[in-house]
């Protein structure tokens, strides 16, 4: 099974916090879908201008949403780069770890674009 | 009832719609949010019972926005939700008045929740609070707990409004059953204090043995059972009023005690070193005379002086005229209001017996014996029968105290008829049946 078959989210924490309401979780998966796009677009943007200041504030700003709604492959990563001194020791691997949740959120972009797309 | 209002100023759009929803399953919350500092500060005059902050936000730190917050309303709870995991951010968060701080995780929402609910409970209990002192404040209007309209009465209003005006040590004097508690209340509670605490002691009612841990309170370990720190009634004071009830009864140890702390200013835990300042107003009562116990011996004349201050002489009863019947129709009305009883006028009969008893118990006596009076009664109207006399009627006994000339039986008769009818003269005239210038000249020649 490829990544882009495996689900990459889970709704449960979500559904646990907001209640089982369709609605709800309906707004909820739009907002996420219309400002995450923007905060990765930053946070590959600080990474190519080596802002690691910027790096850690916009991994900081996305780990809470990508937790509440369970994007576990990336989870740990956004929460090692989530401030600036450790953006700048590891700065090496920055671009691996950054490609890889680029990966990650782009599935579960696709995927929840699917799953709500009525 | 006023809402619930939560601010929740959050960057992440999506975990502040999050938590939006999550709050909102609280049908009594309204809940709004903010992405930037700049932006929830613009509200803040909109006042939120409660802000949930970020302690990363894009124009500025969680601790700004909390400092800006505290400067506006101290009072506001602030609960921080934050990423930062460091316990040094976290502790310089609370020490700067954050209520709470929760680091983002899966237990996030049911902290929140709890917090919440606490802090609901905190405002609901302050809010009750606020009411109850209003309420007593209402209730110790004096006008409304101290009826009449006797000279006797009308000149303690006077002193109770001078008692008011001026922060000064007050002694209230006067028989059992007076009143003095009500009148130290009434005191207080429409005085600038009116909002601090009144802490009323009974000097009578505590045994000897306890009364200066009881008055200045104890340090743990000071005697047998002192498992723990108990601050005193001056301490509870605080800026407030204490009343020292039946002061008359102190025994001599406690006298010297009091004069020390009244002099000084501040007080010693019984087995304590530091010294804790005094700032309570000091009102004192008793139905002693205590002139004649310093005389005797009874009282310090020290701390007689120190306390006497204003002096509230509250007049018994018997003395204080037509008062006796507005104060039964008062007990009598407020008595039928609370027991959803018909309202009960006085029989004419009725009215006479009360004029003419001497109310050793005074307008304590008075409260219980209509109550009765309305209980008893078979009919809208209270007749004498309906009232039970504790004591002689004051007509079998009050000229015959002592032997006296024929002039100074005259002389008692007219002046408690004075008394009994607020001096109208012309009144006492026609019901003694004597011309009114005889009155004026007894009253010119001092005889009265």
């Amino acid at each position: 099974m490829n990544s882009k078959d495996k689900k990459l989210y889970s709704l449960d924490y979500l559904i646990e916090t907001i209640g089982n309401d369709p609605e709800a979780i309906k707004v909820m998966v739009e907002v996420f879908l219309e400002y995450t796009p923007l905060d990765l677009a930053a946070l590959n943007k600080a990474l190519n201008e080596k802002d690691f200041k910027q790096v850690a504030a916009y991994g900081h700003k996305m780990k809470s949403s990508v937790a509440a709604l369970r994007v576990d492959e990336i989870g740990l990563m956004l929460k090692i780069i989530d401030n600036p001194e450790k953006t700048e020791a590891l700065k090496n691997n920055l671009p691996d770890i950054i490609q890889r949740i680029n990966e990650v959120l782009t599935v579960v972009f696709e995927q929840l674009n699917r799953d709500f797309s009525s | 009832m006023n809402s619930f209002k939560v601010f929740i100023v959050e960057d992440d759009p999506f975990y502040g719609e999050m938590l939006k929803y999550h709050i909102s399953l609280n049908p009594d919350y309204v809940v709004e949010k903010f992405q930037t500092g700049k932006d929830f500060l613009n509200n803040l005059h909109r006042k939120p019972s409660v802000v949930s902050l970020d302690y990363s936000l894009p124009d500025m730190s969680g601790l700004e926005v909390l400092k800006k917050i505290t400067a506006f309303n101290p009072d506001i709870p602030v609960i921080i939700v934050s990423g930062q995991e460091d316990v040094s951010t976290a502790v310089s968060l609370l020490k700067e008045g954050a209520y709470d701080y929760f680091v983002k995780n899966d237990e996030t929402k049911d902290r929140i929740w709890n917090s919440l609910r606490k802090i609901r409970e905190k405002i609901d209990l302050e809010k009750e609070i606020d009411s109850l002192k209003e309420e007593i404040g209402r209730k110790y209007i004096y006008g409304n707990i101290i009826k009449g309209n006797s000279p006797g009465i009308k000149r303690i209003f006077n002193l109770i409004e001078k008692a008011i005006q001026a922060n000064i040590t007050v002694s209230i004097t006067g028989e059992t059953g007076t009143g003095k508690d009500l009148v130290a209340k009434a005191i207080h509670y429409n005085s600038p204090k009116a909002n601090l605490p009144f802490v009323a002691i009974n000097v009578s009612a505590i045994p000897k043995e306890l009364i200066e841990s009881e008055m200045f309170g104890h340090e743990k370990g000071a005697f047998t059972g002192a498992v723990t720190r108990k601050i005193g009634k001056f301490e509870e004071a605080g800026k407030g009023t204490i009343f020292l009830d039946e002061i008359g009864e102190m025994d001599h140890y406690m006298q010297v005690k009091l004069l020390r702390v009244l002099q000084e200013k501040e007080l010693n835990r019984v087995g304590g070193n530091d010294m804790v300042k005094v700032n309570a107003r000091v009102i004192v009562a008793t139905n002693r005379n205590l002139a004649d116990e310093v005389k005797k011996g009874n009282f310090r004349q020290d701390l007689y002086y120190r306390l006497l201050g204003l002096n509230i002489d509250l007049p018994p009863l018997r003395d204080r005229g037509n008062d006796i019947l507005l104060l039964a129709k008062y007990f009598m009305d407020e008595f039928s209001k609370e027991n959803d009883m018909p309202k009960r006028s006085l029989s004419q009969a009725a009215q006479e017996k009360l004029m003419s008893y001497d109310f050793p118990g005074n307008v304590r006596e008075l409260k219980a014996m209509m109550e009765l009076a309305v209980v008893m009664a078979n009919k809208d109207v209270i007749e004498d029968v309906d009232i039970s006399l504790n004591a002689a009627v004051r007509s079998a006994n009050f000229l015959m105290d002592e032997e006296d000339t024929l002039q100074g039986y005259t002389r008692k008769i007219i002046k408690h008829y004075l008394e009994k009818n607020d001096n109208n003269i012309i009144e006492v005239a026609k019901k003694l049946d004597i011309g009114k210038s005889t009155i004026y000249r007894m009253i010119k020649n001092r005889e009265l």
